[in-house]
């Protein structure tokens, strides 16, 4: 009995032994199924769970003005965002949230109630809010409350430069401006960050030691605007504007040297922090008034076709042109003027801006010439400058040129342009005859790297020194004795051009009573620091009346933020008062072209130029050659004339010629030379 | 000093060194364990004892001792760089939060100033505080000389 019991007992014990074994076996076996087998599967699930790919935002470049004043800058402000289902009670965590961030309860309770409903693990509660009230819902203290930073664009100057700087979309990506014809570089790159997070999606630890992809942020632009200059044209602009009820306009302020533009105003602003409330505004911050809407300029091109003349025809300032008492008919279209001239000397056909004049200068200087002359000054094509939807304005081909289009693009009509390009044109007469490519941005900076500085375009001569010089004479004559009395300035001489035209309808198909008014100019007219372009869209008065003053003020607060050396004695009294300002460029009011049967050939050449009668027994202008400097000054001293001396020595030749007309305010070129 | 067993007594012993009780008393108390046990204190001098020198002895200890310094000191070896490093990972990490924190004050200080130094609120305060352009007849030029326009312009070249 006992053997049997003790081999019971060993088989017993065997099998015990033997599932014991079994047992760990499968276990074993299992578990080099899980962590050898499906180890990649599980790995991948772990890593799922619990390691978040967190994105980087990169930030955006700053924009600074030429002195290094920041225009657009960044911030970074949380927005906060919730998990439903760790919501312990909706309705008090709805009431919990709504008080700091100023939400309506009920209204964010239902959202709640609705994520949680549908499972949801996110939600946001508000984006981008204050830094006060990131605060207050930090200092609550709940896991369930979460935040996300953002970096954000911010334009500390508020409504300046609004339409040059544009602004973003709310997930920061530029919609206008340079923001978005910057954008590229303003972005930067974003980088990527993996951390591991625990069950409430907290941070435990960066699985990286530091960044995985660190952010490269975007580049710093410095601009050539000055933002105190920006701010007297933004300011006048809307003052004007709004005094005479302009539905838009535009001031653009440029260097005439460099093209450096210092001013590129646009009316009506905007404030780039808030987002646009319909699309109505968003259509209206799309349109930079200064590069993106053309306009016919009127009397304003009067200065072209003057150059043109200048350079390839035999008439001068002082020849007289028929101005046929205010009216003259073409092919069969008549054009009136404003006043009833019946003759005036080319000078005056600039300084009174008379249409008939202007027509009978265009005629003499002949379509492929005019044609050519208007493409020199830029017209026609883009100017480059960095901004997105700039407009090249409209010159139609020569090809396509009616038998009316020369006497009406000489005086500005048939042909549409820009306020930079009317800017730039004029820079070419400020500027000694060079046409200059509008600068903007005149440094970059990359993150890390030094500043580089915008290389300079090479500037391209389209005129004669002789010729621009000559029509800053006669610019300066608009200003001193013409339409453009109201933009004289203390203390600087300034030269310009008044401009009127008036809108057409295209809905009515006829011209509207209220004009594009104008004036586009340069101070100090000797040597011009400065050129500024005004134009008001809607005004009922005309441009020497409504632009001229706010050049005036423009110019004035530039000269003086530039410290530019005044040039004439500072005179308190006011000798602004226009004698006239009526520079209408009127074509065909009201009657349609007839039919064009005569071509410009059956018009014949207008009448060859004679000396001015009111010039003849006027002073002339003294012979100072072979004298040096000191006896030039005492003899122009003595004949009240202003000179301009070029280099050293004794005077070789001066421009205007000894004997030709003294007009008022006259200045003299003299050329010194050992 | 020492506890000492002075004797343990046999049962009959005992039984002689207590009165003889009847047989009868059958409520007479057992003998406790132990109870017919005396514990005598007896005083040992041994201060004229001499602790004899153990070499053996005292070079085990000696190289226990240098052993466990040596584990020390390649304890601490081993660890001194891992623990420096996790204390300037510390002190890195937190430099970098404060410099990242000091980085977006910076920021919001910029962003400050620039608003408080935009040219609309420059010309609001000149406004109220009554600083104005002087007018055109208020600015006088000093010493004005016949060839100022023409230095002027020279200047200007």
């Amino acid at each position: 009995m006992d053997g049997q019991a003790e081999r019971l007992r060993t088989t017993r014990l065997f099998l015990l032994a033997w599932g014991g074994l079994l047992w760990a076996i499968v276990i074993l076996l299992r578990l080099v199924h899980l962590q050898v087998v499906r180890h990649a599967e599980y790995a991948q699930q772990a890593r799922a769970q619990h390691i978040r790919n967190i994105e980087l935002p990169a930030p955006r470049g700053a924009i600074l003005d030429r002195a290094g004043r920041p225009l657009a800058l960044r911030r970074r402000l949380d927005s906060v965002y919730v998990d439903p289902r760790h919501i312990p009670d909706s309705r008090k965590a709805a009431y919990l949230l709504a008080g700091p961030l100023k939400l309506d309860p009920e209204d964010l309770y239902q959202k709640l109630e609705s994520a949680r409903r549908q499972r949801r693990g996110f939600l946001w509660v508000q984006r981008r809010i204050s830094p006060e009230q990131s605060e207050s819902l930090r200092s609550l203290r709940h896991n369930w409350i979460r935040f996300q930073p953002e970096i954000v664009r911010q334009y500390p100057k508020g409504t300046l430069a609004a339409h040059l700087l544009g602004a973003v979309s709310f997930d920061q990506q530029g919609s206008s401006g340079l923001e978005y014809s910057l954008e590229r570089e303003l972005r930067g790159r974003n980088g990527r960050l993996k951390i591991l997070a625990d069950v409430f999606d907290r941070e435990v630890t960066r699985l990286d030691p530091g960044w995985a992809e660190q952010p490269e942020p975007g580049a710093n632009i410095g601009l050539s605007i000055d933002e105190r200059i920006q701010f007297a044209a933004e300011r006048e602009l809307q003052i004007a504007a709004e005094a005479e009820g302009c539905w838009a306009g535009s001031v653009v302020v440029m260097k005439p040297d460099t093209g450096e533009l210092l001013a590129l105003a646009s009316f009506p602003g905007f404030d780039p922090n808030q987002p646009p409330r319909n699309r109505q505004e968003a259509e209206l911050r799309a349109h930079n008034h200064a590069v993106s809407v053309p306009f016919e300029p009127g009397s304003v091109f009067k200065v072209v076709t003057i150059t043109a003349a200048l350079e390839t025809t035999n008439l001068r300032p002082e020849t007289v042109i028929p101005c046929g008492n205010g009216r003259i008919t073409l092919y069969g279209r008549t054009v009136r003027d404003h006043h009833s001239y019946a003759a005036l000397p080319m000078a005056d056909v600039l300084a009174h801006s008379s249409n008939i004049g202007a027509i009978q200068v265009g005629l003499k200087v002949g379509e492929d010439r005019m044609y050519e002359y208007v493409r020199r000054f830029g017209f026609g094509s883009r100017t480059g400058v960095p901004l997105p939807a700039e407009s090249k304005g409209r010159l139609r081909e020569l090809a396509a040129w009616q038998k009316t289009s020369l006497a009406s693009i000489a005086m500005g009509h048939e042909i549409s342009a820009t306020t930079l390009q009317l800017a730039r044109a004029v820079a070419v007469i400020a500027n000694g005859g060079l046409l200059v490519k509008p600068k903007l941005i005149l440094w970059r900076q990359r993150p890390g790297a030094a500043i580089q500085p915008e290389p300079d375009q090479p500037p391209v001569r389209v005129l004669r020194a002789e010729t621009a010089n000559l029509m800053r004479r006669l610019m300066e004559g608009v200003v001193l004795r013409g339409t453009g009395r109201a933009a004289r300035l203390d203390g600087y001489s300034a030269g310009g051009k008044t401009g009127t035209a008036q809108i057409y309808d295209p809905v009515a198909h006829k011209y509207l009573h209220v004009y594009n008014a104008s004036f586009v100019g340069f101070a100090p007219a000797v040597s011009p620091a400065i050129v500024v372009a005004v134009t008001l869209r809607g005004a009922r008065h005309y441009g020497g009346a409504v632009a001229a003053p706010v050049f005036r003020k423009v110019a004035q607060e530039a000269l003086r933020l530039m410290n530019v050396p005044k040039d004439l004695p500072e005179s308190p009294a006011d000798d602004r008062t226009p004698v006239e300002t009526n520079d209408l460029a009127v074509a065909d009011l009201g009657s349609p072209p007839e039919e064009e049967t005569a071509t410009v050939a059956e018009l014949g050449d207008p009448p060859a130029a004679q000396p001015a009668p009111g010039y003849a027994s006027a002073a002339v202008i003294p012979d100072f050659q072979g004298k040096p400097l000191p006896a030039v000054l005492r003899q122009a001293l003595a004949a009240g004339l202003q000179i301009e001396p070029v280099g050293s020595g004794v005077a070789r030749a001066q421009f205007p010629e000894p004997g030709a007309p003294l007009l008022p305010g006259a200045r003299v070129r003299v050329v010194f030379a050992p | 000093m020492a506890t000492l067993v002075t004797g343990v007594p046999s049962s009959e012993a005992a039984a002689a060194a207590w009165p003889e009780v009847e047989a009868s008393d059958a409520f007479r108390l057992p003998l406790l364990p132990w109870e017919d046990v005396y514990l005598h204190v007896k005083r040992i001098d041994n201060r004229r004892l001499v602790r004899a020198g153990d070499p053996a002895a005292w070079r085990m200890c000696w190289r226990a001792i240098r052993g466990a310094l040596l584990a020390l000191g390649l304890l601490v070896v081993i660890l001194t760089p891992g623990v420096l490093s996790r204390i300037e990972a510390h002190r890195l990490a937190g430099l970098a939060r404060q410099h990242q924190a000091l980085v977006e004050k910076r920021s919001e200080l910029e962003l400050e100033e620039a608003a408080a130094l935009s040219p609309a609120r420059l010309e609001q305060w000149a406004r109220s505080l009554e600083l104005l352009d002087p007018a055109p007849g208020q600015i006088h030029t000093l010493n004005p000389s016949p060839a100022h326009g023409a230095a002027v312009h020279a200047r200007l070249r």
